[in-house]
């Protein structure tokens, strides 16, 4: 039995992931206002997550997320129309957060058809309760404020001919709520009641606000006098009054002026301009504006009345700027008015009744942010749009091709049948200059399609930290070092679990709790850092924390207790030690918590990252921290290599690899007696390792001080690559060898992938790091 | 109608040393000229290399020198088969293509010798055809 509804499937996936992109959003939010402040902006985005995710899910048939999602949105609601309201924000965070896990895992767990739909109906229940909290709290607001209570009355929107009846209970009346629920049916049939204030007659302290506030009935009605004396009747009621729309207040006259409505004066038209923020003086800018306009209309008024004065550029960019004037073609004004320069918004008011005028003198002010929400929300709106997803398979068909045309290129251009051609060729070869240059660029736009930053993936870690920190109560500070690094989406993809792991592992076990670290005597916040970069084309990223580090004793304890030793306990080198805990049923942690398991992780981890090629090691020092280190190699990602070429075999060194590039004299080699190639450099003395040997290729052994020198480094090994010649230094896409490849082992030797050039040739990239582990290139020292 | 008999599959057949021998056409992606072939390191003799195929890199798998023959001669008649092994492809040097061939699997007489990369032999047209594995041709999971 499928969990969605019938003839749904094909949307699955569509929806599948709008709703995981739509959560990422709602978790990058929350992270981000969780210890800042919640602006309107993110409230109505979350609500507008929340109300998409009901709405799909509900088409889905997915009853159980849409309600969900809709007890969310419910409080968000609340969160929405009350601004005012002042709460401890910690309950809707974990609410939204828990959610949205929630979520996650359903989405995930849609396509297995084993895995029941979750019953989310305690969750919603909880969720519920806190927005009925949440509403309560709002309406106590309003009790402790009446003037927010008035403005309640009167909702903005309420429609013209609705009245509102204030009925007051005697003082000794008991149960008000009921005697309003009577007095309601009571009227059922001469009017047609709209709402109450209190709404809920049945919720808790609706007693209270009753008597506090009265009981506010609005309703439609043909005759409210017999609605006033039916509601007069009733039991324990004290007084009846019909509560009127206060007019304009005349408390702040200078203020009036600047009401947002349109001016309502027949055949004058309004207009509102809004300046952009970076805008420096709009007042000069609103008086050019004034100028424009003046010819198209009369009796031109503007507020600021007057543009010279001194406040006059800070209430235009609070209120912004209104023009007032009798126009015989207002939208052309309009259009004018549009055209200014540094203008956001320029739009025609609409005549309209004076608004209630308590916050008269706040809105234009308020609507000012407003009007900057809007254009925000339409800026994310944009950036939304913007990204569309493909499926991998065309991309790659994509890039493929265009290595094709590239190719087909330079195949017409440079074909050898033009050596025939009699006359000029000049108009031909501005052309094929042309093409060359579309398709270079063609070339490098699709290649950088693929490469997506590590970013989307470090991000997440954001999350992870956070709810450790809640539950661990350790403060640690997540740290992004290089997360610009952009790596191919699949390598991206694949670093989440491992990345997430890791991390875990480094806030639970690494980091020592406050009290630890106190004692330790250190100082320092405790930190994790995450880093990415490029080395010897892999992807290397690394955790690092300053928590308590690893003791190989203890760890070599430990593993022999768990019996997973495999060599004498004194064989182990520390190196070896650290790598113990990526051992199957290893675990260091006394007791196991909700983050981190039982040693089952870790190994899944190395598993992982080995399954894609990658590898992991582990460094540490014991009291300083420790550190993590993936490599996974990018398999299609761009690196800048130089080419050589060694007994003509053109092979790529990549560039982050190599230090120094020179040509040796005479003077500076050395012939040990095992006949080993050595080089000094300056005080250094280097191996050389000729690419011909090493990769076996036949042919004359050149003398070393004719070739060219590339001092390489990788990790703490270093030496001198010696090729014949430099050939060229260019950015390439590196490709994985061939699977049927793989007995050959060429990676181990040195070879880590190849790449086709422009031209169509194909290069073989090397592995500095393991070119010299394969050749033997001593490790230097440890030097910690 | 025969012609849509549903155990009927084809075979394509190259020469090599006076042999005919046939892949089944549906592992066939391509046959192409003998392109321009990179050499590849510290791989076994019947490698000549690697090559270029609409932007993907293939290795070459030289077929005599697999079967342990002598090198024979390539000419313009020489292409490469490229074969489709679980995914990856492979670019197999043959001297001449002959045919695409009609056969039907149960006429194949099965090889009996273990991990093989001949299947079988069948007889077409009065000669006999030797039918290769391409996957263990490949040695795809050595």
């Amino acid at each position: 039995m499928s969990k969605f509804d019938a003839g749904m499937e094909s949307m699955l996936d569509t929806f599948v992931f709008e709703s995981t992109e739509l959560l990422e959003n709602l978790d990058e939010i929350l992270m981000r206002t969780e210890n800042s402040e919640l602006t309107a902006d993110d409230i109505a985005e979350i609500f507008r997550v929340m109300h998409t995710i009901k709405g799909s899910a509900a088409m889905m048939g997915l009853k159980n997320m849409s309600e969900l999602a809709h007890a969310v949105e419910d409080i968000y609601f609340v969160v929405r129309e009350h601004p005012e309201l002042e709460f401890d924000h910690a309950p809707l965070y974990e609410f939204s957060f828990t959610t949205s896990d929630n979520l996650k895992t359903e989405i995930e767990n849609l396509s297995d058809e084993s895995i029941p739909l979750t019953d989310f109906s305690d969750l919603v229940g909880r969720l519920h309760e806190y927005a009925a909290y949440l509403t309560g709290l709002s309406k106590g607001e309003a009790v402790a404020a009446p003037s927010a209570a008035k403005q309640e009355i009167f909702a903005d929107d309420e429609p013209e001919g609705v009245k509102t009846v204030r009925v007051r209970f005697t003082d000794n009346c008991l149960m008000p709520s009921i005697r309003a629920m009577v007095l309601l049916n009571s009227i059922g049939s001469d009017a047609e009641v709209l709402s109450t204030i209190p709404k809920d007659l049945e919720a808790e302290n609706v007693d209270e606000e009753i008597a506090d506030q009265g009981f506010i009935i609005k309703l439609n009605c043909d005759d409210l006098s017999i609605v006033m004396s039916i509601l007069k009747d009733g039991v324990d009621v004290a007084t009846v009054e019909e509560v009127k729309r206060q007019a304009p207040a005349a408390a702040k006259p200078a203020e009036t002026a600047a009401k947002p409505g349109g001016s309502s004066e027949q055949g004058v038209s309004t207009f509102l301009v809004k300046f952009e923020e970076g805008c420096l003086m709009p007042a000069i800018r609103a008086m050019v504006l004034k100028n424009t306009v003046s010819s198209m209309g009369e009796d031109l008024k503007t507020d600021p009345a007057d543009l010279e004065s001194d406040t006059a550029d800070d209430d235009i960019a609070k209120k912004g700027f209104r023009i007032e004037l009798r126009a015989k073609d207002p939208e052309a004004v309009l259009a004018a008015l549009k055209d200014g320069v540094n203008v956001l918004s320029a739009e025609k008011l609409e005549p309209a009744a004076p608004k209630p005028a308590e916050e008269s003198a706040a809105a234009p002010a308020a609507a000012a942010p407003a009007a900057k929400a809007q254009a925000a929300a339409k800026a994310a709106d944009t950036s939304h749009s913007s990204i569309i997803s493909v499926r991998l398979d065309k991309l790659d068909r994509l890039l493929d091709l265009v290595a094709e045309i590239v190719i087909t290129e330079s195949g017409v251009t440079s074909n050898p049948d033009l050596k025939n051609v009699t006359g000029s060729l000049d108009r031909f070869q501005k052309s094929a200059r042309e093409l060359k240059k579309l398709t270079d660029e063609l070339q490098d736009v699709v290649m950088s399609i693929r490469m997506v930053p590590v970013q989307t993936a470090f991000s997440k870690m954001s999350r992870v930290v956070r709810d450790m920190n809640k539950t661990l109560g350790k403060n640690v500070d997540l740290v992004f070092v290089g997360a610009d690094t952009e790596a191919d989406k699949s390598v991206v993809d694949i670093l989440g679990d491992p990345l997430m792991h890791i991390v875990r592992n480094a806030v639970d076990h690494g980091i020592e709790t406050p009290a630890e670290r106190a004692a330790a005597g250190k100082t320092e916040k405790p930190t994790v850092t995450l880093s990415a970069g490029y080395e010897s084309g892999e992807v290397v990223i690394s955790c690092e924390d300053n928590g308590a580090g690893m003791d190989p004793k203890k760890l070599l304890a430990k593993a022999k207790k768990n019996g997973i030793l495999t060599k004498p306990e004194n064989e182990y080198t520390d190196a070896e030690c650290y790598e113990l805990i990526m051992t199957a049923g290893f675990s260091t942690n006394e007791t196991v918590t909700e983050y981190s398991g039982r040693g089952v992780g870790m190994d899944v981890v190395r598993k992982n990252i080995e399954k894609v090629g990658g590898k992991m090691s582990i460094d540490s020092e014991l009291g300083r921290g420790s550190k993590f280190t993936i490599r996974i190699p990018l398999s299609l990602s761009i690196i800048d290599v130089l080419g050589v070429s060694a007994n003509g075999t053109e092979l790529s060194v990549p560039v982050t690899s190599v230090k120094e590039i020179f040509r040796a004299e005479k003077d500076m080699l050395i012939k040990d007696p095992d006949g080993t190639e050595l080089v000094m450099l300056r005080d250094k003395c280097l191996r050389v390792v000729r690419l011909s040997d090493a990769f076996e290729l036949e042919g004359e052994r050149i003398p070393l001080e004719e070739g060219i020198m590339l001092y390489c480094s990788e990790q703490d090994r270093e030496a001198v690559v010696f090729a014949d010649e430099l050939t060229a230094d260019q950015q390439v896409v590196v490709k994985p060898l061939s699977l049927l490849l793989n007995k050959y082992d060429l990676k181990s030797k040195g070879l880590s992938g190849y790449s086709i050039l422009a031209d169509g040739s194909i290069t073989l990239i090397t592995d500095i790091n393991e070119l010299f582990i394969h050749n033997g290139v001593r490790a230097a020292e440890q030097s910690r | 109608m025969d012609e849509l008999n549903v155990k009927a599959g084809q075979l394509l057949t190259f020469g090599c040393n006076d042999q005919v021998y046939g892949f089944d056409i549906t592992s066939v992606t391509d046959i192409i000229e003998i392109p321009e072939i990179t050499m590849l390191p510290m791989v076994a003799d019947y490698i000549p290399g690697i090559m270029n195929l609409r932007g993907k890199v293939v290795p070459v798998m030289d077929f005599a020198g697999r079967m342990g023959f002598e090198k024979p001669e390539y000419d313009s008649h020489s292409c490469i088969v490229v074969v489709d092994c679980e995914g990856s492809l492979l670019g197999v040097r043959v001297p001449k293509v002959i045919d695409a061939e009609e056969y039907e699997a149960e006429n194949i007489s099965d090889s009996p010798v273990e991990n093989s990369c001949i299947i079988g032999y069948i007889e077409l047209h009065g000669r006999r055809v030797t039918v290769i594995d391409c996957i263990r041709l490949s040695e795809k999971n050595r």
